[in-house]
C-alpha cells in the first residue's frame, strides 16, 4: 500500500535511514543538502535529525523500500518439439506432478531463443516481485546453456564407453 | 495362494492356455510396451518390456506374467529398437532366466558403434541417463554367455522356422536402407569439439524399429513395434510393402505400430493387413511428454480398418487448475496453451487374446485399465 511518510519518521529506524539514502533505485523522499548531513550521521556524530534539516524534508509517496522476489511456483521443463511460435515442454514440479504444454515463444528473452533445441532443459518460474513500484507477478524461462564439447570431454568417451559397454558386443 | 503372492489381483490371469493355443498378452501403461506371446508346440516370446510403479516398487508386467503362468523357459526375447518405453525392465527378465533363453535379438547392430559414442557422449553432457540401456545391452551379452543365441534383427530375419509346428516368427524390418540412413543420422549428431551436444530427435531410432511377423497355422499377427509409414519404398511400412519377398501381410491380430500415430499409419499396409477379415488391433498409449498418443483421430482412423480396437491403458490427463492456484494460472495461461496435468494410472491392464490354430477366437481378457473402443 502506498501512503506518504515523512523522512524524519523514518529515521526512526536506521535500516530506513540506510535503505532510504543509500538504495540503488532512488529515494521517495530525502533532504535537500544530504551530504553534510550523511557525513555526519555516518560518522556517528548525530543520531537524529537536527532542527534546520527538518524544513529541507521533501514528502514524496513511500514506496516498498527493498525490491524481493518469491517464487510462486516453478518447474523443471524439457522441449519436446519447436514450432515456429512455440514448443511443447514436458514440465515438472517440486512435487513431481507433470504436466505437459504449449509454450509460446515470445516468452523466452532474445539471448536464450537459440537455445530452444529438442531435448534442451529450462527452469520455468512463477514469481511475486515486491518493488517500489508494487507487487506484479512475473513469469521466467531460463535455458540451460547447451553443452559445449571440448577435448576433455573427448577423452572421456572412450573410457566411459568401455565402462558401459565393457565387450565388444557381437549383438 | 498364488493369486495372493501375484501382482495379478484378477484370478482368470492364471488360466494357462491351451496346448494347441495362441496366446498373445499385451501390456502398456501408458508408457512403456510389451507383448507375450505363447506359440503352440514352442513356447513363450517376450516382445520389448516395460515397468509399472506400484507404489514405491517397480514392477514389470511381462516377468510378473511368465512367473504367474510358471514358464520355466522363454524360446526368444527381442528388443525392437532402442527406446526407453520399450526396454525398461528387459534386463531383469534376462537375468530371472539366466540360462533358460534359447534366442536374444535385437535390432540389427550396423550403427552399434555410432550409437555408443552418441550415447556415450549424451551421457557426458548430461541430456540423457543411459545406465538403464547399458544393462540391457550386458545382459544380452550375459545371456549369450550363458548359451542364447544372439540375432541381429533386420528385413525378413527368420526368430522361429519350426516345421514340424508350422511356427513361423519373423523380423520384417529394418531395412538396410533404414539402417545405413540411421547410422548416418547418428554420425552427423555427435558433436565435434568446440560444437554443442543436442539430441537426435526421438523418432530417429523408430527407424530401425523391428516389425515382427507371426504365423501358426492360419493365425498371423503383427507386432508393429514403432515403424512409421516410411518416406520411399526402401524405410518403414512402405519398405515391407516393396520387398517382393514379404510374407502374407494379412493379419488376425495387429498390435498397432506406434500407439496408434498418424506417422505410423500406412494405408496400403492396412489394405494388406485386412484383405481376409479385418483384423483385432490393440495398441499402446504414450502419455510421457507433450506427445501423447493415442489421439481422438488416430482411434477413428483405426476403426475403420480393425474389426475392434483395444487400448492397453487409460491415458488420463486433468486441467492444471486442479493443481495450481489463480495467481499461477492467470499468468502461464498468458503464455501456455494446451497445459494438461498428467494423471497417474494405479494399476496397469492388459489386453490377452487366444486364438486356435484355424483362426478362431476361444477368450478375449481384458484387465482395466485396458479397454475397448
Amino acid at each position: 500500500m502506498r501512503h506518504t511518510t515523512p523522512l524524519i519518521d523514518k529515521l526512526e529506524s536506521t535500516k530506513f535511514i540506510y535503505n532510504d539514502i543509500f538504495a540503488e533505485e532512488g529515494i521517495d523522499c530525502w533532504i535537500k543538502d544530504t551530504i553534510d548531513w550523511r557525513d555526519d550521521y555516518l560518522q556517528g556524530k548525530t543520531n537524529a535529525i537536527s532542527e534546520n534539516l527538518k524544513d529541507q524534508i521533501i514528502y514524496e509517496p513511500s514506496k516498498p523500500l527493498i525490491f524481493t522476489e518469491e517464487i510462486v511456483q516453478w518447474w523443471i521443463g524439457r522441449v519436446e518439439e519447436v514450432k515456429e511460435d512455440y514448443f511443447f515442454a514436458s514440465l515438472r514440479d517440486l512435487r513431481g506432478v507433470e504436466s505437459i504444454a504449449e509454450i509460446d515463444i515470445s516468452s523466452v528473452s532474445e539471448d536464450q531463443l537459440e537455445y530452444v533445441l529438442v531435448g534442451a532443459e529450462f527452469a520455468y518460474y512463477v514469481s511475486r516481485e515486491n518493488r517500489r513500484e508494487g507487487r506484479r507477478i512475473v513469469s521466467k524461462i531460463e535455458f540451460n546453456t547447451p553443452y559445449l564439447w571440448t577435448e576433455k570431454d573427448q577423452e572421456k568417451t572412450e573410457k566411459l564407453i568401455e565402462e558401459l559397454f565393457p565387450e565388444e558386443t557381437s549383438l | 495362494m498364488k493369486l495372493m503372492s501375484s501382482i495379478f489381483k484378477n484370478e482368470i490371469i492364471f488360466n494357462s492356455p491351451k496346448e494347441d493355443e495362441i496366446e498373445i498378452t499385451l501390456f502398456g501403461p501408458g508408457y512403456g510396451e510389451s507383448a507375450v506371446l505363447k506359440l503352440p508346440d514352442t513356447g513363450w516370446f517376450v516382445i520389448d518390456s516395460c515397468r509399472f510403479a506400484i507404489g514405491n516398487s517397480k514392477v514389470i508386467p511381462s516377468l510378473e506374467y511368465l512367473k504367474a503362468h510358471n514358464a520355466d523357459y522363454i524360446e526368444a526375447i527381442i528388443l525392437t529398437h532402442p527406446h526407453e518405453d520399450h526396454y525398461l525392465g528387459l534386463a531383469e527378465i534376462i537375468k530371472e532366466y539366466k540360462g533358460r533363453i534359447r534366442y536374444v535379438c535385437r535390432y540389427a547392430a550396423e550403427g552399434l558403434r555410432e550409437f555408443k559414442n552418441y550415447l556415450a557422449q549424451q551421457h557426458i553432457a548430461r541430456l540423457r541417463n543411459v545406465y538403464e540401456l547399458a544393462t540391457v545391452f550386458k545382459a544380452f551379452e550375459e545371456a549369450k554367455n550363458n548359451g542364447a543365441w544372439p540375432k541381429h534383427l533386420g528385413e525378413l530375419t527368420p526368430i522361429i522356422n519350426n516345421p514340424s509346428t508350422g511356427a513361423q516368427v519373423i523380423a520384417l524390418t529394418p531395412s538396410g536402407e533404414s539402417i545405413r540412413r540411421y547410422t548416418e543420422n547418428l554420425y552427423k549428431a555427435i558433436a565435434k569439439v568446440g560444437q554443442y551436444v543436442q539430441p537426435v530427435p526421438d523418432r530417429l531410432h523408430n527407424l530401425i524399429a523391428s516389425a515382427i511377423w507371426i504365423s501358426v497355422g492360419s493365425i498371423r499377427i503383427i507386432l508393429g513395434s514403432d515403424l512409421e509409414e516410411g518416406t520411399d519404398n526402401l524405410t518403414g511400412w512402405y519398405g515391407v510393402l516393396a520387398n517382393p519377398n514379404k510374407p502374407n501381410l494379412s493379419v488376425n491380430v495387429i498390435k498397432v505400430a506406434h500407439h496408434g500415430s498418424h506417422s505410423a499409419f500406412c494405408k496400403e499396409a492396412w489394405d494388406e493387413h485386412k484383405v481376409n477379415n479385418l483384423p483385432i488391433a490393440i495398441l499402446t498409449p504414450y502419455v510421457k511428454g507433450s506427445n501423447f498418443l493415442p489421439k481422438d483421430a488416430d482411434i477413428k482412423r483405426l476403426n475403420e480398418v480393425a474389426s475392434k480396437v483395444g487400448v492397453t491403458s487409460k491415458i488420463k490427463y486433468s486441467n492444471p487448475k486442479r493443481v495450481y492456484s489463480k495467481e499461477v494460472m492467470r499468468l502461464s495461461e498468458s503464455y501456455m496453451k494446451n497445459w494438461y496435468i498428467k494423471e497417474s494410472q494405479k494399476e496397469f491392464g492388459l489386453i490377452r487374446i487366444r486364438l486356435s490354430k484355424d483362426g478362431i477366437i476361444r477368450e478375449t481378457t481384458t484387465i482395466p485399465p485396458a479397454y475397448w473402443i
